[in-house]
């Protein structure tokens, strides 16, 4: 069983590993939606990419179609969360591995 | 009888102003520039591809004769009294020639020795317009009235295409050998094997070797043709984006969250992505991935390609792995990758050795390289075909075996080519036209990138993450910057 504490992980690995599943969480949550917009939406935000809407005109679109959606990435995040916490026990034990 | 042509008043031709001394050395450079080009051109397909036809043999000979008159020339037009002309130059000399006739003939010579390639027939023409009416369906604009029509008319030419496909294969499979190299830049050798006739049976090597290599490399051949015309219909937002891709790094992150941001990839190489994959697949195997790559900067930065890139490498690396790990499915990759009488070498096969394996793998691109500009050479990357082969031999190795068992093995074949082909197609537009929308709704959900870092981090009941307070630090933030 691993005792590894966050303090006892160098810096970039820490910082990179929360990093990268935070974006895999949210590459999901892409997914979802992309597959949930109906055709017209697809239309109308291609319409807002192609006049270069900005970021938060976007998420408002988004929130209007999907007013639950941090509810959703929460979702993701947590569904997915037994799954991290074993791939991140393999982490650590590689990492362990590598450290003298 | 009396000569009536001799009597008649013929003109003499005007006779051509000679050349500047400097105006020879021009043509005697190019001369020697281009036959030296298409003479190692040729003795690489002879001595190096184990290419053999008349016409190459003739081409190849023609330029050693050009080029050794090209030394003549240069001997006589820079002849310093006293000097030894060397025999060849004497006996030129003894033919009554004069310096400047040879120089007019030298002249005419590399406008003549232009490779024109294989010549251009009517399943080529149907090609080119079956690929262009898709590629460009594919790009059409489909608005809520026209969706449905517009539909039907990308489904129809993408069967037009597939059909186009299959019929190229079918006319380089009833190319006849001898003329295979000329008319459709094939071996010779591996043109004869191809037929599918009643009295043949073929080993998975014969296929690997000669059907499957024949198919991967026109499959990839078509793909750079799409790539080009993708390239010519893609809108103008979407060049926007792509130069922005291939120029600045900060907009690659701002596309951090799109699966499908192969784009960058693609017209950064001119070749679109074999591989991809959906992103639940990417989110799954990614962690388990992301186990050696810990300490990767993109990741860290929060780009696109430090999460989809990098795992789709790493998954690439896995499935060479796999299949180096096989003997024999090694040495079916290096087949198609080579083909017949290319794969003939020893270090061209499959061993015992994984790593020995992966090797031979790596070195297939220098190979290509030697290609790059012999007629017919590889316009494409060993990754690309490695790409090809994995999904051959991994992904579709029951219908690969399933041509042997077949009844109608010519039949499994052409299906197996097509399924490949519309994967490849659907990898396309999933690209081209996907990606747009999903890099946008990235845009728009990476609003929410550093609240659920931290609920990713914080909730996590690994031990490593259960430290009391994460650092602001550790949690970037990551909202990616517009377009």
């Amino acid at each position: 069983m691993l005792n590894t504490k966050v303090q006892d992980l160098p810096e970039p690995q820490r910082s990179t590993i929360i990093a990268g599943m935070t974006q895999l969480v949210l590459l999901k949550l892409v997914e979802q939606l992309t597959e949930k917009l109906s055709s017209t939406d697809q239309l109308e935000l291609e319409g807002m990419i192609d006049r270069q809407a900005s970021e938060k005109e976007i998420f408002d679109f988004l929130k209007t179609k999907f007013p639950d959606l941090e509810a959703r990435a929460e979702q993701i995040a947590a569904k997915e969360r037994i799954q991290l916490d074993e791939k991140l026990k393999q982490l650590l034990e590689l990492i362990h591995k590598d450290q003298p | 009888m009396r000569d009536v042509i001799a009597e008649l008043p013929v003109k003499p031709p005007p006779k051509k102003p000679e050349r500047t001394r400097d105006q020879a050395l021009d043509v005697i450079n190019a001369v020697e520039e281009k036959g030296t080009t298409v003479y190692l051109n040729k003795f690489n397909d002879e001595v190096g591809l184990h290419r053999e036809s008349e016409r190459a043999r003739e081409i190849k000979e023609e330029a050693e004769r050009m080029v050794t008159k090209a030394g003549i020339a240069y001997e006589l037009f820079w002849y310093e009294p006293g000097a030894l002309l060397s025999d060849q130059a004497v006996d030129f000399l003894r033919s009554g020639r004069s310096p400047a006739e040879l120089i007019e003939e030298l002249a005419e010579y590399p406008a003549k020795a232009i490779y024109e390639g294989p010549k251009i027939t009517d399943v080529d023409r149907a090609l080119m317009k079956a690929r262009r009416t898709y590629t460009e369906s594919v790009f059409a604009k489909k608005g809520i009235k026209n969706r449905k029509e517009a539909k039907v008319a990308e489904e129809k030419a993408k069967e037009d295409y597939t059909l186009a496909v299959l019929n190229k294969l079918r006319q380089i499979s009833g190319t006849p050998p001898q003329a295979a190299l000329e008319e459709v830049e094939y071996l010779p050798q591996v043109v004869e094997r191809l037929s599918f006739g009643p009295t043949i049976s073929h080993s998975v090597e014969d296929l690997a070797a000669n059907h499957l290599h024949v198919l991967a490399d026109l499959l990839l051949r078509e793909e750079i043709a799409r790539t080009g015309l993708a390239k010519e219909f893609s809108d103008r937002g979407v060049r926007k984006v792509v130069k922005a891709l291939t120029r600045n790094r900060f907009v690659r992150a701002a596309v951090a969250g799109s699966v499908f941001t192969g784009s960058a990839l693609w017209f950064g190489e001119g070749m679109l992505p074999h591989s991809l994959q959906p992103i639940s697949d990417i989110a799954d195997d990614g962690l388990r991935l992301l186990a050696g790559y810990v300490a990767s900067q993109e990741l860290l930065n929060g780009t696109y390609e430090g999460v989809t890139g990098l795992v789709r490498k790493i998954k690439r690396k896995q499935a060479q792995e796999e299949l180096a790990a096989s003997i024999e499915l090694t040495d079916l990759t290096l087949k198609t990758a080579y083909n017949e009488i290319e794969s003939r070498p020893p270090d061209r096969s499959g061993t015992d050795n994984p790593r020995e394996n992966l090797q031979r793998f790596r070195n297939i691109q220098s190979d290509y390289n030697d290609l790059q500009n012999a007629p017919g050479g590889i316009p494409y990357k060993s990754e690309n075909m490695l790409a090809y082969c994995e999904r051959l031999y991994l992904k579709h190795m029951d219908k690969v075996r399933g041509i042997m068992t077949s009844s109608d093995p010519e039949r499994a074949f052409y299906d197996l080519s097509s399924l490949i082909l519309i994967e490849d197609l659907t990898t396309m537009k999933d690209e081209l036209v996907r990606g747009k929308l999903k890099r946008g709704i990235f845009r728009g959900v990476s609003v929410l990138t550093t609240a659920l870092a931290n609920t990713v981090a914080l909730k996590s009941k690994t031990a490593f993450l259960e430290s009391p307070t994460l650092p602001s630090e550790v949690v970037r933030d990551l909202t990616s910057s517009p377009l």
